[in-house]
């Protein structure tokens, strides 16, 4: 299979939209027709060489992969509607990133920023299938609408978390805003290692469950290596539970660490 | 030599003093076992301690012993502890057989329904390892048992990386319960497999030929990817196919009871008084070759011909099922 490495130029200060970017389209074409893939860049196109350096490598990894390097906290729309293979930031990376996936994978090694996993433009749907890892932060609006799928976040989360989650699971390790978290939410599964305070007008008070679903979710080796609290706490007698968003009638569960 | 069933009494005298194969001193006559294709699926059953785990298999495989008119033959194939389950409790694996898939689809989800979800802790898991693309035909369990939850249900489907490095993804039901939740899987594969293998142990006395059928159940009993589904791993009603009664699709094998002996056709030597079979099922020829051989020797070797008057197998006539042990190539190189 093919890894495609994009490095941004290290003077490029504006904002980057690769939402256009399909990494199953990509390894379809040759480093030169990559470079000359036309993405926007602020409110102009250009080509991808311009604002990337570009190399391709043939290997025999089950997957194809997308690798980013350099400062890309401007690049947005990242892993738009991607569904097969694997992106790697090596850094930080923008907005709406993961928008609309519905598969494959997207690791973050630094912090993403606002939108993580949500719906682009008019869609009514966010993350539809596939996994996000990201190693440090996220802005606001993570896994907004987002249907299926698993985001694992080891550190801090902004605003509106998962509001309007339908399905999926989030793992988030460090503080969570309380402002609009799980707010609208539907069904899906929310875990937060740090504790916050719910409100009581949208979430039932928090019960302890016994099953064996958290060692189901938590055992697994992916999250053992990709969230750190669940190498600790891996089992429901770690955890309470609260329902919501019972305002809207939602059944969505947000798991609460045991502290 | 013998190869089929319906034999005199001086046909059935004559393996026992020329037979070519003796272990510890018990003749093994040289005919075959008569198995055949069946439909298989294998699953794995959690709890919070071993004894909910045990309390769930035993109603679970309970009334499994032959699909004549149990719907499967099923039973526990091992024990498995916290590390070798998907959700770290203690565990057992069980194999669940039956004549066809439709059958198998029918039975599993009931007997979930019925023995695993209404016992305290438990959870049901798929024991073949293996999606849609290995395993294209699925057995239902929280597909039908997920209705329990009235709406209140979860369904979650979380993607696992496999030894080998394959991604697969897993659907699990959650099904609120009054201990906290029934999770199970979705749907299990099934495959193909075979069932009927046999050996019949020609006892001089029932208290001989029951150590004897002990001993071969203890030696069967570690072997994976094989059950005996009778109680104790024996039975004592060994059947012929079809009856006198147009109702009935098997009836006593009167060849093998002592009590006939002197009435009918028989295939029982004089000194043999009780007669016991080992029936086994397994997921491939192999494995049940493998544990046919280590029954019979088990079983040779704990009471020698003191206790057992001779080993045979069930048949009939090769024209019941394709697969054929043949008791000398199993035993080959195991003389004494």
């Amino acid at each position: 299979m093919k890894t495609i490495t994009l490095s941004l130029h290290a003077d490029c200060e504006n904002a980057v939209d690769l939402a256009s970017l399909r990494l199953d389209e990509l390894i379809k074409i040759t480093s030169d027709q990559i470079a000359r893939q036309r993405i926007h860049v602020s409110s102009t196109t250009k080509q991808i060489g311009d604002v990337f350096h570009v190399e391709c490598e043939s290997n025999d990894a089950p997957e194809p992969r997308l690798v980013l390097r350099g400062d890309c906290q401007s690049v947005q729309g990242l892993g738009h509607q991607h569904r097969v293979g694997t992106i790697v930031v090596e850094g930080d990376i923008g907005d709406y990133c993961g928008a609309c996936m519905s598969g494959g994978t997207i690791r973050v090694q630094g912090s993403a920023g606002n939108y993580l996993a949500a719906p682009s433009g008019s869609r009514g749907v966010g993350m539809n299938g596939g996994r996000i890892i990201v190693e440090q932060n996220v802005g606001e609006h993570a896994g907004q609408r987002m249907r299926r799928g698993e985001i694992w976040i080891t550190g801090d989360v902004g605003a509106g978390l998962a509001s309007w989650q339908v399905a999926g699971t989030i793992g988030v390790g460090g503080q969570v805003s309380e402002k609009h978290v799980g707010y609208g939410m539907r069904r899906g599964t929310l875990l937060l290692a740090t504790p916050i305070e719910l409100p009581t007008i949208q979430f039932s008070p928090p019960v302890a469950l016994d099953t064996p679903f958290c060692a189901l979710l938590l055992r697994r080796t992916e999250t053992q290596q990709d969230w750190p609290p669940a190498k600790a706490h891996c089992f429901s007698s770690d955890w309470l539970v609260s329902r919501g968003d019972l305002s809207i009638g939602g059944m969505g569960e947000v798991w609460q660490r045991l502290v | 030599m013998d190869e089929t069933n319906g034999n005199t009494i001086t046909s059935a005298t004559n393996w026992i003093t020329k037979a070519s194969l003796r272990i510890a001193g018990v003749p093994i006559q040289a005919t075959f076992a008569e198995a055949f294709d069946m439909k298989m699926t294998r699953l794995i059953l959690t709890a919070a301690d071993r004894q909910w785990c045990d309390d769930a298999a035993a109603a679970m495989v309970g009334f499994g012993t032959s699909v004549i008119a149990c719907g499967l033959e099923i039973a526990v194939e091992c024990e498995l502890s916290p590390d070798e389950t998907p959700d770290g409790r203690p565990g057992v694996a069980i194999l669940a057989f039956a004549v066809s898939g439709k059958e198998l689809e029918k039975q599993i989800p009931r007997r979930a329904g019925q023995c695993v979800l209404t016992c305290p802790t438990t959870a049901l898991y798929a024991g073949l390892p293996g999606d849609r693309r290995v395993y294209p035909n699925r057995v239902p369990i929280g597909k039908t048992l997920r209705y329990f939850g009235d709406g209140y249900q979860i369904s979650k489907q979380l993607r696992h990386t496999t030894a080998d490095g394959r991604v697969e993804t897993i659907r699990y039901w959650r099904i609120p319960v009054m201990d906290g939740e029934f999770v199970c899987q979705h749907d299990v594969g099934r495959t193909d497999a075979i069932g009927g293998g046999n050996f019949i142990l020609l006892g001089r006395s029932m208290d001989a030929v029951s150590t004897a059928c002990r001993a071969a159940i203890a030696a069967i009993q570690p072997l994976p990817g094989v059950i005996t589904p009778f109680p104790g791993g024996a039975t004592r009603s060994g059947s012929k196919v079809g009856s006198k009664y147009a109702a009935l699709f098997a009836s006593t094998n009167e060849a093998f009871c002592p009590a006939l002996r002197e009435t009918v056709t028989t295939q029982l030597p004089m000194e043999a008084t009780a007669v016991l079979e080992v029936v086994l099922d397994g997921m491939s020829f192999d494995e049940i070759a493998m544990a046919m051989s280590a029954g019979i020797k088990a079983a040779c070797q704990s009471v020698g011909d003191a206790g057992l008057v001779g080993v045979t197998a069930g048949n009939y006539g090769g024209k019941l099922g394709r697969h054929h042990f043949r008791l000398h190539e199993l035993l080959s190189g195991a003389d004494s």
